[in-house]
């Protein structure tokens, strides 16, 4: 029996991915607070929707910006669609715009910049020379963000084959011995995540030796896709230890514990839920079905983590 | 002449410590400190030689090694060393001139320079422990050793203080590091470097490993590397096994060649890189890899010999030489390499040359015909060289022509559309050439047969 449709995926809506977007801007506003970004770049990869780009703006100020779109349709409708003046369209891959951005222009190579290659296949080995080409190239108080599919099949038919491609890919990094079951399911996002923040920190030790990166972001999140956001922050020296404490803080939300697996609501769901929520104790299944209808565990606590940054969606029908 | 002063001959102690410290990596010290570690369990064991198809029972050898941004730690149950070898040996510098010859002692580690190096890489607080049977009872020592005191004493007696200490739960040496250097920090900070040194004790180790040796790292136990190589009716791999013998002394030299991965199938020398890069001939002195996977003129390419090319990717070559006479071994200084003016390796290279000579051929004559040739390599299994029955050549099959006249079909195209049509056709990691095979064969069911 197939999945019931209360449970299954409207592609153009992706709860899990909102919330994460969500938690990666509340955390780059906490660290705006410790690093100076008056000049700052935010380059990311739009599409034709813009949303980092307008919470980019809204959020943390920033109003320098390049959208990087590959697609030469994609490029067209992108440039109709900016939401503002200063948003700059480069088209290409993101394997030519980047080192182009760092070796040809003038400004943007000596101000910081906040990267998110915001990928929707799987992660090889051309992003991982990118991921290290940004790290190598990053100036002080930038932030570099990545995300990637974690989805089994981009990585091989079976787990012992994904273990194949994961050594291929991470070498040294991987263990002698590797269970299948770190490279399935959901684990094997973790397992990735952990492998790419790897990647980052190893790059970042070797090339900016007596101060290097802070990995900051590490969000494993699920719509229908499994993906992985991994993050770092290149402070400058003298911020480098304001940073580390904000980061290792209580209050950081970029490094959630749990994946992030958003439960689908309907609107009516969603707010009574939120009217709801105890501040000092948890909503339990019970709380749920005196409301009137009912959730699963894991669903009612994601909620309950990650309310704050629940979508709202209304659709249009015209 | 009227003497007018006197220079200063005496090298102070820190410009010793930094010369002494300055052309050898952190990894490589750690391997020092290991090399003592198993030369002292080999001792124990009665120091019998260790081949590619025999050795002493390593199975009761333990190492831990633990790390991180703040401390190392090397612990054994090798036996320790003994108080007198401390006070005249293990801890001067330098061999004294009235220490016993190393004969009759099968070893690669030498209590010399190696120890302090080590130690004094790493960090500046350190701890040697070392509990030990002597006769009827067992007794305890440390030598505790404050680097940054140390280089400040003006004396001109280089010594350390020996203590008394508890007792180890085995007997053996347990050495402590605090106070990291600079480098040994950024190095055990580094989340690659466990897993290269992991890999790298792997493959030097790999016949102590297979002996039983136990070597932890950070609680993770080392699995050595197995060397397997492709066995056939068509294939074989090379194993011959030799005395040589200079001046009435003699080495024992043993030869396993043949094929660990199939040749490559693509022109792209990007593909598979790590296979090359365990690709060539590795050189053992006394059970240890002392040069691994070798492309160079140190072994056989090269010179009047062909140079190494990636198609020769999967070659394995494996030359041990043992010998209680450590002075004939083609070791170098650093025993990471080999000596090229030994005499035992200049006689044994043509040897070496032997069975790489039958590889390349068949890596060119296979092109004749590459697709029945990887029907033939894909009908092999594969055997550990530790189960390698001699023979006296490598093995290959003769490939001929048998298909109709052929042309290749070349062109470039964007890896990640490969993998896509990979995936589609069934898996992600099928070759470039598997995947152009199957895009061409796919069409031409579409678009030409039923039409023959």
């Amino acid at each position: 029996m197939s999945e019931p449709s209360f449970k299954g995926v409207n592609y153009s809506i992706r709860p899990s991915k909102t919330i994460q977007r969500g938690l990666v801007f509340e955390g780059l506003r906490a660290l705006r607070e410790d690093l100076d970004w008056t000049k700052a770049s935010y380059v990311g990869m739009g599409s034709i929707w813009f949303t980092d780009f307008v919470l980019a703006h809204k959020a943390l100020g920033l109003s320098r910006m390049v959208s990087i779109e590959g697609h030469p349709i994609g490029f067209r409708r992108a440039v109709f669609n900016k939401p503002y003046s200063f948003v700059r369209m480069k088209e290409g891959l993101t394997y030519n715009v980047i080192p182009s951005l760092y070796e040809d222009e003038v400004r943007f190579p000596n101000n910081p910049a906040i990267v998110w290659l915001d990928y929707d296949e799987g992660i090889n080995e051309a992003k991982l020379d990118e991921i290290r080409y940004v790290v190598e190239s990053a100036t002080d108080d930038s932030v570099l963000l990545v995300t990637f599919n974690a989805n089994e099949h981009h990585y091989g038919i079976d787990p012992s084959e994904r273990i194949e491609t994961v050594r291929e890919l991470f070498g040294n990094l991987v263990p002698q011995r590797i269970k299948g079951s770190r490279v399935t399911g959901l684990r094997l996002g973790n397992t990735l995540a952990d492998l790419t923040e790897d990647v980052i920190r190893s790059r970042s030790l070797k090339v900016r030796k007596p101060n290097p990166c802070v990995p900051a972001f590490r969000l494993v999140y699920q719509d229908s896709a499994t993906m992985v956001t991994v993050g770092a922050v290149f402070p400058r020296a003298d911020r480098h230890s304001a940073i580390k404490r904000r980061v290792n803080g209580r209050a950081w939300v970029g490094r959630p514990s749990d994946p992030v697996i958003a439960p689908h609501l309907t609107s009516k769901e969603a707010s009574v839920l939120q009217a709801n929520l105890p501040l000092r104790s948890t909503l339990t299944r019970g709380d749920v079905r005196k409301l009137g209808f009912d959730l699963e565990e894991e669903q009612i606590r994601a909620f309950s983590n990650f309310y704050r940054h629940y979508p709202t969606f209304a659709q249009v029908v015209s | 002449m009227e003497q007018i002063s006197t220079a200063d001959a005496n090298a102070s102690r820190a410009f010793f410590v930094r010369m002494l410290t300055r052309d050898i990596s952190v990894e490589d010290c750690i391997l020092d400190l290991m090399d003592n570690s198993v030369d002292s369990a080999w001792k124990k064991l009665g120091k019998k030689p260790l081949t590619f198809t025999a050795g002493p029972d390593f199975s009761e050898t333990r190492i831990d090694l633990k790390f991180d941004n703040e401390s190392f730690c090397i612990t054994d149950n090798c036996g320790g060393m003994s108080q007198e070898s401390a006070e005249k040996h293990a801890l001067t510098f330098g061999r004294k001139d009235d220490d016993p010859e190393d004969s009759g002692e099968f070893s690669i580690g030498v209590y010399g320079i190696g120890l302090k190096r080590a130690v004094f890489k790493i960090g500046t607080q350190i701890e040697i422990r070392s509990t030990y049977q002597t006769g009827t009872s067992r007794k305890s020592f440390a030598v505790p050793i404050d680097v940054n005191e140390w280089v400040k004493d003006p004396s001109n007696d280089w010594e350390f203080p020996i203590v008394t200490a508890d007792a180890l739960k085995n007997d053996g040496l347990a050495i402590e590091v605090k106070g990291l250097t600079p480098l040994a920090v950024f190095t055990f900070s580094d989340p690659e470097f466990e897993g290269t040194l992991v890999r790298t004790i792997a493959r030097d180790y790999a016949l102590h490993l297979h002996r039983g040796l136990k070597v932890y790292v950070n609680g993770e136990r080392v699995k050595g590397e197995e060397f397997k190589l492709y066995l056939s009716e068509e294939f074989s791999p090379q194993y011959v096994k030799w005395t040589e013998e200079v001046d009435d002394k003699e080495v024992n030299v043993e030869i396993v060649a043949g094929f660990a991965f199939p040749p490559p199938s693509d022109n792209n020398p990007s593909d598979r890189r790590d296979r090359e890069e365990k690709s060539g001939w590795y050189v053992a002195c006394n059970g240890r890899i002392v040069m691994a996977a070798d492309k160079s003129a140190l072994t056989v390419w090269g010179d009047d010999f062909p140079a190494w090319h990636p198609q020769y990717t999967g070659f394995l070559g494996l030359i041990a030489f043992t010998s209680e006479h450590t002075e004939l071994l083609p070791l170098t200084t650093t025993k990471r390499s080999v000596d090229l003016s030994s005499i035992v390796y200049r006689r044994s290279r043509p040897k070496m040359k032997e069975p790489t000579r039958a590889w390349i051929t068949y890596t060119n004559n296979r092109k004749v015909d590459q697709l029945a040739a990887e029907v033939i390599e894909q009908q092999a299994t594969r055997e550990s060289i530790f189960a390698v029955k001699p023979q006296a050549q490598l093995a290959v099959p003769q490939i001929s022509k048998t298909r109709a006249r052929e042309t290749i079909i070349q062109f470039p195209m964007a890896k990640e559309r490969i993998t896509a049509l990979g995936g589609a056709f069934g898996s992600v990691r099928m070759s470039a050439r598997e995947v152009g095979l199957k895009a061409f064969n796919y069409s031409y069911d579409e678009l030409v047969s039923g039409d023959e």
